[in-house]
C-alpha cells in the first residue's frame, strides 16, 4: 500500500512539472477537452524527460539519495509562481486555432467518436494484458533500458558500474531518459517494482495517441483527430512495442511533440518564440532518449532554418532557429557530459572504417537492398491486416488534400525533417559495419515507430477532413 | 461536362466514404486480433492447473531461480558465468545467450561476465546436473548449490 502511494506520488510530480511548464510556454487559446489533452500529453513527455535529466545530474553531483525531490518541488513551485505572474501580466500571445470545421459537434465527429472509444478501450486492455504477461518487458527492455535502470538504482554508490566496459554488449552509450525516469521513481518509491517501467511505457504510448488526436482536433477537426487516433491505436507494432517497454515509443513521442509545436508556432500571429523553444526542448529530449534523437535534433534545426528562410528570409530564420537551438541546448549539454565522461564509444561509429565505408557507399547492391527493405517497411507501416499506407492513400485520393496557408511552413518543416531523418537512417544502413540483413531485421521495424505517429500527423494535416470530403452528410 | 464533373465528385466522395469505412473495419479487426493475442495466455492460465511458477513469465521464473543466489552476492563487483549451453567458442543456442542476459538483468548491479576468470563464478545449468560440479570447472570449488541448476563456485 505504502509503495503504491509512493509510486503514485513519484509519477505525479513529473506530470505536474511537465504540465505547468507547457502551460508556461503555451499561448492562450480556446480552452476545452482537446486543448487540455494536448497540454497534458506534452506535459507527460516534458515532465518525465526533465525529471530523468535532473535525477541523472543529481546522481553525478550529489550521489544516490532522495534529495533530488526537493529540487523537483522547487521546480514545481517556481513554475506555479511563474504561471501566476504570467497570468497577472495580462493576456499572452493568442493561438489561432480556427479549424476548418465549425466547433459544433459534427455528424462525422459523433460517428467517429464511437469506434475511436472502442479501439482506445481495446488498445488499453491489450496494453495492460501484455504488461502483465511480460512485466519485465521484452528483449531491449531487459537487456538495455530496465537493466541500466537497475544499475542506477540498485548500484547505490557504485551506480557507475552501469557503464562498465564488461557489458559492452548492452550498448553502454545509449542515452538515459528512460532508465533515468525509471530509476528516479524507484528511488522515490524505495522499491524496484516492475510497475514503474510499465507505467512509464503506458504513459508514453497513450500520451503519443493523445497528442496526435488533440493536435489534429485543434488544427483540423475533431473527426480528423479521431481518424488519426484510430489508425495509430490499431497499429499492432505501436501497442506491442509500447507494452514491450522499448524506448522507441518515447522517441516517437518526442519526434511528434517537436513537430506539433513547430506547426502550432505558425498559428501564433504575435510571435512563435515560446512554441519554437518548446519544440527545441522536445527535440533535445529525443536526443536524451535514443542516439537517433541526436540526428533528429540536427535535421529538425536544418529543416526549420531552410523552411523559415524560404518563407520569411534568413534574418528571421536565424532568429527563430536560435530559439529552437536554445531549447535543445540544456539536454545537449547533459548528453555531451554523459558521452564524454561516462559512455564508451558508439558501436556503430567505432567500428566504421573509412575505406570499408567508402566501398559500401558506392555499392549499388546495398542501396538496392536497403531501398527494398524500406519500401517493404513503408508498405507494412503499423502492421495492419492490410497495408495502412495504401488505405490512407485511397482516402487521400477520395478526400483530396487541403492545407491552410498558415500551416504550410510548419508542415513543410515537419515533412523535410522526417524525410531527412529517414535518409539518415538509410545511410546508416548502407555503411553499417554489421551484417546488413541482420542489422535491418533487428532494427528497421523499431525505427519506423520513431516516425509513424508523425507521419500520421503530417498526413492528416494534408488530407481533407471527413466533413470537408463529404464522407458523412451533415444534418 | 457537368455530368462528368458530378460523376467524378460522386466517385471521389464514395471512395473517401469507402476508405473511412475500411479504416474503421480494419482497425477494429487489427485491434481485436492483438487483443486476443494479448489476453489468450491469461485465459489459458485461468483454465489451466494452479501452479504459481508456471504462471510466471520466463524472466520472473529465472528471477525466482536466482533469488537466493542474489541474496548472498555482494551489492557490486564482477562474477563469472558458466552454463551447459556454451562450448569453447560461445553460446550454443539463442536460449543460452538469452539466459545469460536474463542472469545479468536479475543479478544487477553485480556485473556478470561470460568468463571463468573472476574469483566467483555463477553456474546456470539444466536441473538434471544440479549438485554435480561440471568437469570443466576444475580449479573451482562449489560454494553452494541453490537448486534448480543454480550454483556458485569459487576459485580454489
Amino acid at each position: 500500500m505504502k509503495v503504491g502511494i509512493l509510486i503514485a506520488a513519484s509519477s505525479l510530480l513529473p506530470l505536474l512539472i511537465g504540465l505547468l511548464a507547457v502551460l508556461m510556454l503555451w499561448p492562450t487559446g480556446p480552452s476545452g477537452r482537446a486543448d487540455l489533452a494536448l497540454k497534458s500529453a506534452l506535459g507527460v513527455g516534458l515532465g518525465l524527460g526533465f525529471t530523468s535529466g535532473l535525477y541523472f545530474l543529481w546522481l553525478v553531483v550529489v550521489g544516490p539519495s532522495r534529495g533530488f525531490v526537493a529540487l523537483e518541488i522547487a521546480a514545481l513551485v517556481g513554475l506555479l509562481a511563474g504561471l501566476i505572474y504570467r497570468r497577472r501580466q495580462g493576456p499572452a500571445a493568442k493561438l489561432d486555432v480556427a479549424t476548418s470545421v465549425p466547433n459544433a459537434r459534427s455528424v462525422a465527429e459523433r460517428l467517429l467518436s464511437v469506434p475511436f472509444a472502442l479501439i482506445s478501450a481495446s488498445a488499453f486492455v491489450t496494453f495492460i494484458a501484455f504488461l502483465v504477461s511480460r512485466p519485465h518487458g521484452r528483449w531491449d527492455a531487459r537487456a538495455i533500458w530496465n537493466m541500466r535502470a537497475r544499475f542506477l538504482f540498485r548500484g547505490d554508490e557504485a551506480w557507475m558500474d552501469a557503464f562498465s566496459g564488461f557489458m559492452s554488449w548492452t550498448h553502454l552509450d545509449y542515452p538515459l531518459l528512460v532508465p533515468g525516469a525509471i530509476a528516479r521513481s524507484w528511488r522515490l518509491a524505495g522499491s524496484d517494482t516492475t510497475a514503474i517501467p510499465a507505467l512509464i511505457a503506458l504513459l508514453f504510448a497513450f500520451a503519443t495517441v493523445g497528442l496526435l488526436v488533440a493536435s489534429l482536433a485543434l488544427l483540423r477537426s475533431r473527426s480528423q483527430g479521431f481518424l488519426a487516433g484510430i489508425v495509430l491505436l490499431a497499429s499492432q507494432t505501436f501497442i506491442w512495442h509500447g507494452a514491450s517497454q522499448y524506448a522507441d515509443i518515447p522517441m516517437g513521442f518526442f519526434v511528434l511533440a517537436a513537430l506539433v509545436c513547430i506547426v502550432f508556432s505558425e498559428r501564433v500571429p504575435s510571435g512563435a518564440a515560446r512554441l519554437v523553444f518548446l519544440a527545441g526542448l522536445m527535440a533535445g529530449l529525443a536526443a536524451w532518449t535514443k542516439n537517433e534523437g541526436t540526428l533528429f535534433a540536427l535535421v529538425l534545426v536544418a529543416s526549420y532554418l531552410i523552411v523559415v528562410a524560404r518563407a520569411s528570409g534568413w534574418k528571421i530564420s536565424l532568429r527563430r532557429g536560435g530559439l529552437l537551438v536554445a531549447g535543445i541546448v540544456p539536454t545537449a549539454l547533459l548528453l555531451i557530459g554523459f558521452k564524454m565522461w561516462l559512455a564508451p564509444g558508439n558501436d556503430l561509429l567505432s567500428s566504421l572504417e573509412l575505406s570499408s565505408s567508402m566501398d559500401k557507399l558506392i555499392d549499388p547492391l546495398r542501396y538496392g537492398y536497403v531501398i527494398r527493405r524500406f519500401a517493404a517497411q513503408l508498405f507494412d507501416m503499423g502492421d495492419w491486416l492490410l497495408s495502412a499506407p495504401v488505405i490512407l492513400g485511397i482516402y487521400m485520393v477520395g478526400a483530396g488534400g487541403k492545407v491552410e496557408a498558415v500551416d504550410r511552413p510548419g508542415i513543410a518543416a515537419a515533412s523535410l525533417t522526417l524525410s531527412l531523418l529517414l535518409m539518415g537512417y538509410f545511410l546508416v544502413y548502407v555503411v553499417t559495419p554489421h551484417e546488413l540483413t541482420w542489422h535491418i531485421d533487428t532494427s528497421l521495424y523499431r525505427l519506423a515507430l520513431h516516425v509513424w505517429p508523425s507521419m500520421l500527423f503530417v498526413f492528416f494535416m494534408l488530407a481533407r477532413t471527413p466533413e470537408e470530403a463529404g464522407v458523412i452528410k451533415q444534418s | 461536362m457537368i455530368h462528368s464533373e458530378r460523376t467524378i465528385k460522386f466517385n471521389r466522395t464514395a471512395l473517401a466514404q469507402a476508405s473511412v469505412a475500411l479504416i474503421i473495419l480494419l482497425a477494429l479487426l487489427s485491434n481485436g486480433q492483438l487483443l486476443v493475442r494479448a489476453i489468450e495466455p491469461h485465459v489459458r492460465a485461468l483454465g489451466g492447473p494452479v501452479d504459481a511458477s508456471s504462471a510466471l513469465d520466463a524472466v520472473s521464473r529465472h528471477e525466482k531461480r536466482f533469488e537466493e543466489l542474489r541474496a548472498v552476492l555482494s551489492t557490486h563487483g564482477v562474477v563469472g558465468y558458466v552454463t551447459d549451453q556454451q562450448d569453447g567458442t560461445g553460446f550454443t543456442s539463442q536460449r543460452g545467450f538469452d539466459e545469460y542476459v536474463m542472469t545479468q538483468y536479475i543479478l544487477a548491479p553485480v556485473i556478470v561476465i561470460n568468463s571463468r576468470e573472476p574469483q566467483f563464478v555463477v553456474g546456470n545449468f539444466s536441473e538434471t546436473i544440479s549438485g554435480e560440479p561440471r568437469p570443466a570447472l576444475q580449479g573451482f570449488r562449489l560454494v553452494r548449490d541453490f537448486g534448480d541448476g543454480v550454483m556458485l563456485y569459487a576459485r580454489e
